[in-house]
């Protein structure tokens, strides 16, 4: 397990790890009241565009809902952040939300050491998060 | 007419006759005129700058002599002199006679300026005292003639810096400042690459202010995100405005600037060195460090709010009573965060470490911070990742001193 984990940031080049060449894939489950996107991998500098390419459909719509399942996400950095609260903003202009469910305890650590802990709705596990429990 | 060395009246005369020289001299014309103006007295004046690197001293090229090798700063006389800011003289009975000097502007250290002179001065400490006057002066015509040119930048790199590099390092203060009642030093690496990094500093009567910022992302985005960010505080700061007003300029400058959503982490802080309060903000920053005596005491943990460009309206500015003498080290997460290829962190404990241990040592501020950053580098163990920048408080007039000859 531990050898998958990244040394983060020492990333020069698009990593070729188990989630392709860019380090990041996306599973998107279409709900009925929600969109459940699961993101496996690292969210930084180079998948963080890609990323936002899959998930901007789902903030096209009236009132978007998501909900990221992040437990299967080993490294967030500067600029993964940055495209969290950018969706989040989106969602919220759009009259939406965005709910973070399951935050891996590196990302955990950094909403922490930022403050962006009390900015995102985080939820311990999916159930609570897609308001299904 | 023989000159006596040690004489006032002499030194009067080189520094008039170099005055004059240096009005219309470039930069690369600098070290030919220095010993045009001191050749009448015996001296012979080789000036080093530093590299942004802090590793070696690179010599300014002189007409028709060919350039001393670089001297490393770790390991030399040279670097000896430099690093603690004292002159070196390696052998009192040498010809001719030789001295390392401190070239530093202020307190900014520049370099080094070897002197070498012959016959030997019949009193070393009072020709010592003069030559330290007249290198204060180098220290200061350098820094003149740095904007002008570009041969005493490129003394200084060792390696093309990026342009968000250039950008950003253009907008930085000096390292180091000191005045009667303390000192500022600050780093930042890479030192040639450096993206969304950046300190800055203004002391006014009692009031010292320094900060530190971190904008997300890397490159040169990240550069023009920190740099909007520190151009909006410290417009606001010269404005007169307090810590929550600045934050707030930040915040406006980087909605308006940036519609994808930037933000920048970043620590605050404004301390009133007559009253001892220190007041901060730590927008999603590392806490800053207290130290008392040499012993790292604790993390200030107030102040909090979101990072700067996203509003935050429910900010309490942190307030602690700090006493004469205390340090307070402001670091980016790129210290702590730094790695080595076992995955293992620096972390906040070798950090700690290593502050005290040269805080115990009565080393100089700039050259504490050399020290850290270099040693975060050498975890590293393969190129830096990202920026990491640390500023180093000192409230102290004996911490003021040793940054000075």
């Amino acid at each position: 397990m531990n050898e998958q984990i990244p040394v983060p940031g020492r990333r020069r080049e698009p990593a070729s790890g188990p989630h392709g060449e860019l380090g990041v894939a996306v599973d998107v489950d279409e709900r009925e009241d929600h969109v459940l996107v699961k993101v496996h991998g690292v969210i930084d500098f180079w998948s963080a565009g890609p990323l936002q390419e899959q998930v901007n459909w789902a903030l096209q719509g009236r009132r978007p809902h998501l909900v990221f399942d992040l437990q299967e996400v080993t490294f967030v950095d500067s600029t993964g952040l940055g495209l969290l609260v950018s969706v989040h903003r989106r969602a919220e202009t759009g009259g939406g939300w965005l709910h973070l469910a399951r935050p891996s305890p590196q990302l955990r650590r950094v909403l922490e050491a930022t403050n962006l802990d009390r900015f995102f709705h985080l939820y311990a596990d999916v159930g609570s998060a897609t308001g299904d429990a | 007419m023989r000159w006596d060395v040690e004489a006032g009246a002499t030194w009067h005369a080189v520094i008039v006759d170099l005055l004059a020289r240096v009005n219309f001299a470039l930069g690369d014309e600098l070290p030919d005129e220095i010993n045009k103006a001191t050749a009448p007295i015996g001296l012979d004046v080789t000036v080093y700058l530093v590299d942004h690197e802090q590793r070696r001293l690179w010599p300014l090229p002189r007409q028709g002599k060919p350039p001393p090798p670089p001297m490393s700063v770790d390991g030399s006389l040279a670097g000896r002199a430099f690093a603690s800011v004292h002159t070196q003289v390696p052998d009192r009975d040498a010809v001719p006679y030789r001295m390392w000097l401190p070239l530093i502007d202020g307190a900014e250290r520049l370099g080094v300026v070897e002197v070498l002179v012959d016959p030997p001065p019949a009193d070393p400490a009072r020709f010592q005292r003069w030559c330290e006057s007249l290198v204060g002066l180098l220290g200061h015509l350098v820094t003149v003639k740095m904007p002008y040119g570009d041969t005493l930048h490129r003394t200084r790199r060792t390696r093309a810096m990026s342009a968000a590099g250039e950008l950003l390092t253009q907008l930085l203060p000096p390292l180091t400042f000191s005045a009667h009642r303390l000192s500022i030093s600050a780093v930042l690496e890479p030192c040639y690459d450096v993206g969304g990094d950046a300190f800055d500093y203004a002391v006014d009567g009692p009031v010292a202010r320094m900060m530190v910022l971190d904008a997300m992302g890397r490159g040169l985005g990240a550069s023009l995100t920190c740099a909007t960010a520190l151009g909006a505080l410290r417009a606001a700061r010269r404005d007169d405005h307090g810590l929550y007003a600045m934050a707030r300029a930040a915040d406006a400058a980087l909605i308006e600037q940036f519609p994808d959503l930037r933000f920048v982490t970043g620590v605050l802080t404004e301390l009133n060195m007559d009253s001892g309060l220190l007041r901060y903000i730590n927008a999603g920053h590392p806490a800053p460090l207290l130290m008392r005596g040499a012993k790292a005491v604790r993390d200030l943990p107030g102040g909090r709010r979101l990072p700067l460009g996203i509003e935050d309206s429910r900010i309490v500015v942190g307030e602690e009573i700090l006493e004469p003498g205390d340090r307070l080290l402001l670091y980016t997460d790129g210290v702590v965060e730094a790695y080595d290829q076992s995955g293992d962190r620096f972390g906040v404990e070798r950090l700690v470490d290593l502050a005290e241990r040269c805080a115990a040592a009565g080393m100089p501020g700039p050259e504490t911070l050399r020290r850290l950053a270099h040693t975060v580098l050498a975890h590293q163990d393969g190129p830096p990742t990202d920026d990491a920048t640390l500023l180093l408080l000192e409230w102290s007039p004996q911490a003021a001193e040793r940054t000075q000859l």
